[in-house]
């Protein structure tokens, strides 16, 4: 679903945010992407995303690649960014809708979604609020359901758990659970440590822009806590 | 007060930054890329004497007031432009502001963090008084008026205090706005409309006080009196200081004592209690692209002020002009041409200052991830972004030209170059407008102020605005040397020619220049 091949990133011309990447993420998987701050896990995942360019390698999603149909490729995948921010003129609802009309979704299907996802994160009452008025966590809460009402075929998601209450957070795993058993596949950031080794199927350990561990569970961490191989990875 | 120098740095900084986009966030800033930015504004700065020196020299010539009151009546328009343009600023500066909760947490000074946020608006609206006045200094010393080193000193104290009542003002207003209607689901749009209709307002009282007289400004700016009087004495002086300081020191005080609770309603805002899920009829991606791209036009009052003043300036200018004035010039055909520059010159500037385009890349700020991250192409995206121009300010410019064309302009040849200065104008300074805000996007603003007026795009656009009509208006100072019909002619051309080149510049390399912006 997911095939990033020798991804490399500059800013500038000195700094080399990511180096020959190579990653592959399966349908059906959930693959946990760690590393500490300035690692390059957010650079790339928006290279993915095709929020940013890069210089060498390539990135294809299902097959389409980023750079020569990145329309085709973003019409399959749905982001969550890190930082919450959004069209905060517009209330959550019109969000939503306007995320559903970018990807076509019709308006029956999309209604019914948009009602069961703003259940399940408790949402529906806020949903007729203005965007500017919400909380860090409902913000996020909103970005996670506009990430899941258009049905994509691959998630990409920034540290999706940061601001969420506990119930929420829960939700968030299930679905995330379901929508990988149903065939989707989801490439996620994080920085809790105990939520990847619950939850993902293969983890990329990522310092200074190179990839220096990845597999299951039991491959890259054996009977080590991940916070353990973490830390020792990290410190060599 | 260390901290509040600490907040002004912060400001200025902040105004000097070349703002996340195409810049290299890992690297050190460099120091030389502040220079260009000083040179602008020193260049923006220069053709805004010359247009000043332009205007003392006609007040004067045509003696419409004592030659002595000369800068005082420039006092008086230095004031009124600051007002105008800054009267919503202010409010939106002072309560939209990112860094809202940061600044609140830490133990600096309610008055210094609101001084701090007024002091850009202040230096901005100094230098716009002193280049409005210093000209008219020169123009009496050219004209062999003697003027003592006394009248100078106290015209140029006066300048120094003259921003704080305007800032007064717009602090009143620009609060009022945003409490009325901070409960409300159409807020920005209510604060929009108020807006409008109250520039609408002083458009309507300027003609009903003096039939459309440019000494009406003298009426609408209710310290000229003192500032005249001001020219000759110190205790006229300091009554100005005591006025404009007085009233600026009771609105500060009033704003800290009640600036955590403005805050908190403003951010609190609309709550929907009886929202119901219902089914929503759906739009195609070309027509929600679009709808967002005007949404946040009406929906965030700074951006919606600033691209429908020209149109506005443009409408009610023309209409103004073929009413009251052109009757005046009628029997002249001199004086017809010459109105007839002046009319064009105004329209150019008009059309041309402030497109929606200069800031439309920038406006997206720290949202920018939302259309990048979306299956939609970069040519939709610049498309919708023009379209906002030309709904406005080529439409308005459309019909500007109509009615300039039938009621002032003396000739079919002058009708053409009207209707391609208004509205090839209008559409060149769209594309411009993108293309720099391409070049030069600023993602990192705190509030919408200084992406919509103080960027880079914006002083360029006005740079670009404000040359061409020196270039219009050259005529009147050159009638020996030009026949003004050829060379409006020439100008004409020359702005058709430039809009076909900026235009394939734009699809060449517009969706290149929108890739490589970083969020």
């Amino acid at each position: 679903m997911l095939e990033i091949k020798n991804l490399t990133k500059y800013y500038g011309k000195d700094f080399k945010a990511v180096d020959n990447l190579n990653i592959t993420v399966k349908s059906g998987e959930i693959y946990g992407f760690i590393g500490h701050n300035g690692a390059g896990k957010s650079t790339t995942i928006k290279a993915v995303v095709g929020i940013h360019g890069f210089q060498g390698g390539e990135i294809l999603i299902d097959g389409k690649n980023v750079k020569t149909q990145p329309v085709e490729a973003k019409k399959i995948i749905s982001y969550v960014p890190d930082n919450p921010d959004m069209y905060d003129y517009l209330t959550g609802i019109q969000y939503l809708n306007f995320i559903c009309d970018i990807f076509g979704v019709d308006a029956n299907a999309r209604n019914e979604k948009i009602k069961f996802y703003a259940d399940k994160f408790s949402f529906s009452n806020n949903l007729g609020d203005l965007i500017s008025s919400y909380s860090h966590g409902m913000k996020q809460k909103l970005m996670i359901i506009s990430a899941l009402v258009h049905a994509p075929k691959l998630m990409v998601l920034d540290e999706p758990f940061v601001g969420l209450d506990p119930i929420s957070s829960h939700n968030l795993k299930v679905i995330m659970r379901e929508f990988c058993d149903n065939g989707g596949a989801i490439f996620f950031s994080t920085h809790v440590l105990e939520v990847a080794e619950k939850l993902c199927d293969r983890v990329g350990i990522i310092k200074d822009g190179h990839l220096i561990a990845e597999g299951t569970m039991s491959e890259i961490a054996g009977d080590k806590s991940l916070e353990s191989l973490f830390l020792e990875l990290a410190n060599a | 007060m260390r901290n509040f120098f600490l907040l002004i740095k912060l400001q200025f900084l902040n105004l000097m930054s070349g703002g996340k986009g195409r810049k290299n966030t890992k690297q050190k800033p460099k120091k030389s890329s502040v220079l260009p930015k000083i040179a602008l504004v020193l260049l923006l700065g220069g053709i805004f004497f010359l247009m000043s020196y332009i205007y003392s020299d006609i007040f004067f010539k045509a003696s419409i007031i004592d030659a002595s009151y000369l800068p005082a009546l420039m006092l008086t328009m230095a004031s009124i432009m600051c007002f105008m343009f800054n009267f919503y600023s202010v409010g939106a500066v002072l309560f939209n502001n990112k860094d809202y909760d940061l600044l609140s947490s830490l133990p600096i000074k309610k008055s210094s963090i609101i001084i701090s946020k007024l002091t850009l608006i202040y230096v901005a609206s100094f230098l716009i008084t002193l280049i409005f006045v210093i000209p008219s200094f020169i123009v009496l010393a050219a004209n062999g008026i003697a003027v003592t080193a006394g009248y100078v000193l106290r015209t140029l104290v006066m300048s120094v205090f003259a921003p704080l009542m305007i800032i007064t003002l717009g602090i009143l207003i620009g609060t009022t706005l945003q409490v009325l209607f901070a409960k409300s689901k159409y807020k920005n749009l209510f604060q929009t409309v108020s807006l409008i209709l109250f520039f609408l307002l002083i458009m309507a009282l300027s003609l009903l006080l003096d039939g459309g007289n440019l000494l009406v400004i003298t009426k609408l700016y209710f310290l000229y009196p003192i500032a005249v009087n001001g020219l000759f004495s110190w205790i006229d002086v300091l009554i100005f200081l005591a006025i404009n300081l007085g009233a600026f020191t009771l609105i500060v005080i009033a704003v800290c004592l009640l600036y955590s609770k403005i805050s908190t309603l403003i951010k609190t805002g609309y709550k929907n209690k009886n929202f119901r899920l219902k089914t929503y009829k759906s739009a195609s991606l070309v027509k929600a692209v679009y709808k967002k791209e005007f949404k946040r036009l009406f929906t965030v009052p700074m951006y919606f002020l600033n691209v429908i003043i020209g149109p506005i300036i443009s409408l009610a200018g023309v209409i103004v002009l073929a009413v009251f004035v052109k009757d005046l010039t009628s029997g002249d055909a001199l004086l017809n041409e010459v109105f007839t520059i002046g009319v064009l010159a105004v329209l150019l500037f008009a059309h041309m200052s402030a497109p929606s385009t200069n800031s439309a890349i920038s406006i997206e700020g720290k949202r920018f991830w939302i259309i990048k991250s979306l299956p939609v192409e970069e040519k939709l995206i610049l498309r919708s972004k023009l379209s906002v121009n030309l709904a406005f300010n080529v439409l308005s410019a459309i019909i500007s030209s109509i009615i300039a064309c039938v009621f002032i302009v003396p000739n079919v040849y002058y009708g053409i170059i009207v209707f391609v200065f208004a509205v090839g104008g209008g559409t060149l300074a769209g594309t411009v407008g993108l293309l720099l805000n391409l070049r030069f996007p600023k993602l990192d603003w705190e509030n919408t102020n200084q992406v919509v007026k103080n960027s880079l795009p914006v002083f360029l656009s006005m740079i670009i605005a404000l040359s061409l009509c020196v270039l219009a208006v050259l005529p009147l100072m050159l009638t020996s040397f030009i026949t003004p019909v050829i060379y409006m002619g020439i100008l004409a051309g020359i702005i058709l020619i430039a809009n076909v080149v900026t235009f394939i510049i734009l699809e060449k390399f517009g969706t290149r220049m929108l890739q490589k912006i970083d969020v």
